[in-house]
């Protein structure tokens, strides 16, 4: 059975994209449009990998990441942030949030800005789960 | 090329002086936008961000907040696609914070951004305070508020900004060692106030 990739994005277009990628790498896809659904399915499917977007209504990517990274059973998968926002951006917001009373958490495994290519991507999804 | 943020205890002049700079150096103003910005990440309504911030750490938000499940508020709130609770509110607060300083030349009015933006390299932290009376007074000359109106928005925004940073735990929020620049509006005026801020950004 091949290895599964949660995929984040409230962006059906990005989401298609990303969900190619991933299926193109000979693994199994497995898509949410917001942080909330995408918290749900974590927990129900146990991804091997999550490709996540940051900017999302209801539950954003930020939320997810850090609940991710907080939870004993889940902190162990590897996250793939894929934003419009500049890394240095997402790394000082992370830096607040925990200094205004939030757990600490590690970096994402890697993070790729938007626009990205699918070598890009599909070299980052290889890094954890070729 | 620079980012200030302005903290400042109400009715100090913060709102007034922060519009004089950005106005002066052409910089972007942010206080509102920053509420739009909320409201269009989160996909919620500015009034919704707005009256949030208004009850920002309060008792009823937090009462509200552990009563009320989010599949009662959607029902409540069809018309709104996206959602807001304290922990959102803070998530896009500080990215856009963030991000608002990334993109430089801007002048952002407090919410926490002497903390977010602590070690910014081309960050400024501008700290104004004022005697409570001059306070009282300042929102009577510039915005015409009645004297028993003035007193009682000095008090309950005094309240505000200590619960806010109670929410973010933090307490230190008035000690000078967290700023670059403290003013003293009792000593000296917005213009002097403007003066000193540009010569300390070089500008």
């Amino acid at each position: 059975m091949s290895k599964k990739v949660l995929v984040v994005d409230d962006d059906p277009d990005v989401r298609l994209f990303n969900v190619t990628v991933v299926e193109e790498n000979g693994f199994t896809p497995i898509e949410a449009s917001n942080g909330e659904e995408g918290l749900k399915l974590l927990k129900e499917e146990k991804p091997d990998l999550v490709i996540l977007d940051v900017l999302m209504p209801r539950q954003s990517g930020i939320r997810l990441f850090r609940d991710l990274k907080t939870d004993k059973s889940l902190k162990h998968i590897p996250v793939i942030l894929l934003s419009g926002i500049a890394k240095k951006t997402f790394l000082r917001s992370q830096k607040a949030l925990t200094e205004f009373g939030g757990e600490s958490v590690p970096e994402p495994e890697i993070y790729l800005e938007k626009p990205v290519e699918p070598e890009e991507l599909s070299e980052a999804i290889n890094t954890f789960i070729g | 090329m620079a980012v200030l943020t302005i903290s400042r205890q109400f009715g100090a002049g913060g709102i007034t002086l922060g519009k004089m700079i950005a106005d002066k150096l052409g910089y972007t103003f942010a206080d509102t936008e920053i509420i739009q910005e909320i409201a269009k990440e989160a996909n919620v309504s500015p009034q919704w961000v707005e009256s949030f911030e208004k009850e920002a750490g309060t008792k009823l938000s937090r009462v509200i907040s552990s009563m009320v499940s989010q599949k009662w508020i959607d029902r409540v709130l069809k018309d709104e696609r996206g959602y807001l609770d304290e922990q959102i509110y803070l998530d896009y607060l500080v990215l856009i914070i963030a991000k608002m300083a990334d993109e430089d030349n801007v002048v952002i009015i407090g919410r926490g951004s002497q903390y977010i933006l602590n070690d910014h390299p081309d960050a400024f932290h501008i700290l104004l305070v004022d005697e409570f009376e001059n306070r009282v007074k300042f929102l009577i000359d510039r915005y015409r508020f009645s004297p028993k109106k003035a007193n009682q928005v000095v008090i309950n925004e005094d309240k505000r900004r200590l619960n806010l940073y109670r929410k973010l735990h933090k307490k230190d929020y008035d000690n000078p060692g967290l700023y670059h620049l403290v003013l003293n509006m009792n000593r000296i005026d917005l213009k002097m106030a403007e003066k000193l801020v540009c010569q300390m950004i070089g500008v």
